[in-house]
């Protein structure tokens, strides 16, 4: 019997070549995305677990408040690792990573330039499952010690042995390669490719820094600590007793300078999705998460609408098929059963096809969303085992509504030859229809959307000029003394239009610091982002200024104590319009620590981005430094025209000014774009993904129309008979889709409108979300359906009405 | 009584009809287009259930059987002959004719000979790998007898078996359902054709739903 069903399906299939190609087609392109956002779902919640003891690690975050202005961040001090273990039995060892940003690598006179490199403690290899090609666990014991990862080994010494080869870091000091990891995973949340020794920063420094455990030491929260339970331990117990911690370690210089301290101990697996800390490594988006779910479940209806549209449609054409099974013989069930193997094996062919088809894009998949996914029997069998069960299910579900449909045929009503089966349940088939074109009405507007959000975020207006800006890092001390010299120089090419140096990045994360600011007749404290900057900064980025004055070179005391604060900071310290002259001092001083600029406020410039635009902008303030080490970065202003040979003269100057070091830049602009890589890779998925649900919608519709045009030849040739034109007939036709899209487009707005307004809510600066998206997007689907279905219905109209009388 | 309902309408297709149709008979039912000859051969094949009244098979009463209970007297006793063939496009002569025995669980290796049996039997064993449409009228027909008889059926019910057949077609078949009925199986055929029903042992007129004759001939 199985043979003889088999049989039957295969015959069906081939000689329906048509329906089967959409049908075949639509579940194929449907499993091909599932398949995908499975994998990319599934990497995102395997982040940090490659990590054998992940259920252990912990990540010390600080929580601190400052006159009642609360901060979370993700970093630490230095000793709390070195003390908790001391304290806790529960803890079995930490680590600490302090970063090091960009440097320069020399090799055998060749020169690298590297991001992504931390001191660390030796305890590394101890707490996170990085393996080792070469060398062992003790690899950074040793001051100057590297160990490299893969990759990077490779780029240095090929085929070369790079255990003890020597490496010169920044021109300044050399370090002896000690072992090779494997790259980290892609999902890491952290990724360095450079791990120096920590014991290397303990050599460097006079004081000792690194290991101190002096009371102030405990209050800088610079870098970041991971600590190791015990197996068996939990980390309530040291929750629990942390307060007698605090009471020994940090209570004390905490009350002298007003802070409030809690601990945060975040489990590392659940930093990418969970962690809403600053300062933390980019992390990831539960809600992306649920919005590709979506998408899967949608796409995987769609096309599961359209094999039960089709065959119910087709099912007068399976009827005498059905009757003459049941005269003969067949039970209910049996019928039921041939159409679910029918639907299951159309499935399953669709799996292999999408399987084969996964592999092949997989490539171009993984560039876009900037993964290392994989499909493989023997790396992901639980990926497979999840698509077949997806499949199943889909043949199932999909299959259920024909089968029993077709199953329930009366024989004696079908088998008389003259009384047809009508197609189906026509309202059933409507609503399959609506269903569908929402779901592509939510894709396109979803995508129009996130086009729209993305293109403020890239468009807006920052507050600063970031165009024709490029930026250097100056890591030579010798170039950053020049400095003033090397501007000088510079601007005899009337192309460079100006150069000016900082401390933070614009556009980017700022720094924070405890300041005091005076009110009424108080100074009070407030962690207040800071920048340093040079003369020119201002004019550079073209800053506005509200009140007061810019900073003035032949004023000498501009250098050592103005400062100007954002409008941001002025509103916060309620300063109003007499901001100018206002008491502010950088940096506090307790006992030891005298690192302070006091001063008064000289002007107070309009808010700007100067951090992301994920961020609303905070109180901020800036300020000359004497010290030219305070400043690493250099921007060059450039006219338009000529860009590469400006910048030519630029790195030809440069040579001349720091020889060892060469000259990288990058547009400031591109920069800033870069900070809008997930939003970015959410829309090209998105488009795709809209794309393909349309596609499939579409192909259903077409597959529907084709078969509601042949159906209704009979009645077509008798109008055409009475004197109905092609158009008449065009729009008779049409009218009934284009009916359904625009309660399907009814139906979606309300939908797109709340989920996209749930996404929306993550951004500080977003677009509000006009009714003129869901017009567009119903004039999109109505082109789309009018389209798919006017072909098909011009084909019928266009048929000789005589034939169609004809037949039959 | 049988009748059937539309959301509006309750048409009685067929009123007090009795009849009693004895082991080996051949009777043809005849009368105008709409008089429920159909709808009696659907209840005589057990394919519908009679609104009401009582209906006996092999001196079994049948009228109150479900849908599964029916199947499975059918599946063992009734073959089935229809005016448009009723063949599956998607499957050959040979394997629309080895289908009820598919159902009837038989084993391959009688099934196969079964069916090549039945296949020289009824002419058309050069067809067994053909599809339906690639065959004549006639051909399609003695296929389609075929497959009502591989069950070794007690009874055949034909409904217009020669009604899409050209004379010489319907001839030979008509000559297939009398050796049929020769050989003992019980024949009951709708007919408007005179020709074809003088065949048959009884001619039973139907009108409006009922019997308005009764006619036993003498077979020749």
């Amino acid at each position: 019997m199985f043979k003889n069903f088999l049989i039957t399906i295969i015959r069906n299939i081939s000689r329906n070549k048509f329906y089967s190609a959409i049908n075949m087609a639509g579940l194929s392109i449907g499993l091909v995305c599932t398949i995908l956002i499975t994998l990319f779902i599934r990497d995102e919640f395997a982040y940090d677990k490659y990590n054998l003891k992940h259920e252990r690690i912990y990540r010390i975050g600080s929580n601190f408040t400052l006159n009642g202005n609360r901060d979370k961040v993700a970093t630490s001090s230095l000793p709390i690792g070195i003390t908790l273990k001391k304290e806790f039995t529960e803890i079995e060892d930490y680590v600490r990573f302090i970063n090091t940003g960009k440097l320069q690598l020399k090799y055998n006179n060749k020169e690298y330039n590297e991001e992504r490199a931390a001191y660390v403690d030796s305890s590394l290899f101890n707490i996170f499952s990085y393996k080792l090609i070469k060398g062992n666990e003790k690899a950074l014991s040793k001051p100057f010690s590297v160990v490299l990862n893969e990759t990077l080994s490779n780029k240095y010494f090929g085929d070369e042995n790079p255990i003890g080869k020597q490496i010169l870091v920044d021109d300044t000091h050399e370090y002896t390669v000690r072992g090779v990891i494997e790259d980290i995973p892609s999902n890491s949340h952290f990724k360095f490719n450079i791990l120096y020794s920590m014991s290397t920063l303990v050599e460097l420094s006079d004081d000792g820094y690194i290991n101190s455990t002096e009371p102030g030491a405990f209050w800088n929260f610079s870098n970041y600590t991971f600590i190791l339970l015990k197996e068996g331990s939990h980390i309530s117990s040291v929750e629990k007793s942390f307060p007698q911690y605090y009471e020994k370690y940090m209570k004390d210089f905490g009350d002298q300078i007003g802070i409030d301290f809690k601990i945060v101990f975040q489990k590392l697996t659940d930093i990418h999705f969970k962690s809403d800390l600053n300062w933390d490594a980019p992390t990831g988006n539960i809600k992306y998460i649920y919005i590709l779910f979506a998408i899967a479940v949608f796409i995987l209806t769609i096309a599961g609408i359209n094999y039960m549209n089709m065959a119910t449609a087709r099912s007068s054409k399976r009827a005498r098929e059905v009757g003459m099974r049941k005269v003969v013989g067949a039970q209910k069930e049996s019928i039921i059963r041939l159409f679910l193997l029918e639907s299951l094996s159309l499935t399953f062919a669709a799996l292999l096809i999408a399987i084969i088809t996964v592999e092949l894009i997989l490539p171009f998949f993984n560039l876009i969303v900037n993964k290392d996914l994989i499909l493989s029997i023997t790396q992901t069998p639980d990926v497979f085992l999840f698509i077949i069960a997806v499949a199943l299910l889909l043949g199932i579900i999909s299959g259920s509504y024909p089968a029993f449909y077709l199953s329930a045929f009366q024989p004696a009503s079908i088998l008389k030859g003259s009384r047809r089966a009508r197609g189906g349940n026509k309202l059933l088939r409507q609503i399959l229809v609506v269903c569908q074109f929402t779901v592509s009405a939510i894709m396109i507007s979803g995508t129009i959307i996130v086009i729209s959000q993305l293109f403020f975020l890239k468009n807006k207006d920052m507050g600063f000029d970031k165009e024709n800006i490029i930026v250097a890092h100056v890591r030579d001390s010798a170039l950053r003394a020049n400095m003033e010299e090397f501007k000088l120089e510079l601007k005899k090419n009337p192309r460079i239009e100006a150069v000016a140096t900082a401390n933070s990045l614009i556009g980017f994360t700022g720094s924070k610091t405890v300041h005091l600011y005076e009110s009424e007749d108080t100074m009070l404290e407030y962690a207040l982002n800071y920048n340093v900057i040079d003369f020119d900064y201002i004019d550079l980025m073209k800053l506005k200024l509200m009140q007061g004055r810019k900073f003035d070179r032949s004023i000498i005391t501009d250098s050592t104590t103005a400062f100007i604060v954002n409008q941001s900071a002025s509103q916060k310290f309620n300063w109003g319009a007499d901001a100018i002259g206002k008491k502010l001092q950088f940096g506090i001083s307790i006992g030891e620590h005298k690192d302070v600029r006091a001063g008064k406020v000289i002007g107070v410039i309009s808010d700007f981005h100067y951090q992301t635009l994920s961020m609303a902008i905070e109180p901020l303030s800036i300020f000359i430094s004497e010290n030219p080490e305070d400043r690493h970065l250099v921007h060059f202003k450039i006219k338009n025209h000529k860009q590469s040979e400006t910048i030519n003269y630029i790195q030809e100057l440069w040579k001349k000014f720091s020889p060892n070091y060469s000259f990288n830049y990058y547009f400031l602009d591109e920069k800033i774009n870069t900070r809008f890589k997930t939003e970015e890779r959410l829309t090209v998925m998105f488009i795709i993904f809209s794309i393909v649900s349309i596609l499939i919608a579409s192909m259903g519709l077409f597959g529907l129309s084709s078969f509601m045009a042949e159906q209704r030849t009979k009645e077509l040739g008798v109008r055409k008979v009475l004197g109905a034109t092609t158009n008449n007939i065009v729009y008779l036709l049409t009218k009934e889709f284009l009916k359904l899209i625009i309660i399907a487009n009814l139906i979606a707005i309300p939908i797109a409108y709340w989920s996209l307004s749930i996404w929306l809510q993550d951004f500080p600066y977003r677009i509000i979300i006009h009714s003129w998206i869901f017009v567009l997007t119903l004039i999109i689907s109505l082109i789309i359906g009018l389209f798919t279905v006017s072909w098909q219905s011009y084909k019928a109209a266009e048929a000789n009405p005589a034939l169609a009388i004809k037949y039959e | 009584m049988k009748k059937f309902r539309t959301d509006e309408v309750e048409t009685t297709a067929l009123n007090n009809v009795n009849m009693e149709i004895n082991e080996g008979e051949f009777v043809a039912i005849m009368g105008p287009s709409g008089c429920g000859k159909s709808t009696l051969l659907n209840i005589l094949g057990l394919l519908d259930n009679p609104t009401s009244g009582e209906l006996y098979f092999n001196k079994t009463q049948v009228d109150g059987y479900s849908e599964r209970q029916r199947t499975n007297l059918r599946k063992e006793n009734i073959g089935f002959v229809f005016q448009s063939f009723n063949l599956i496009e998607e499957l050959t002569i040979y394997e629309n004719i080895e289908l009820p025995l598919l159902y009837m669980k038989v084993s391959s290796s009688e099934r196969k000979k079964r069916v090549n049996e039945v296949l020289e039997r009824m002419k058309i064993a050069h067809r067994a790998k053909h599809f339906p449409q690639q065959l004549s009228g006639g051909q399609q027909q003695r296929a389609a007898i075929a497959r009502a008889v591989i069950t070794n059926p007690k009874l055949i019910l034909a409904d217009e078996p020669t009604g899409n057949l050209d004379s010489a077609n319907g001839e030979e078949v008509m000559n297939l359902l009398t050796q049929l009925n020769e050989t003992g199986t019980t024949i009951v055929m709708v007919t408007h054709s005179p020709s074809d029903a003088d065949r048959s042992h009884r001619i039973i007129q139907l009108f409006d739903g009922h019997i308005v004759t009764e006619n036993m001939r003498q077979k020749l």
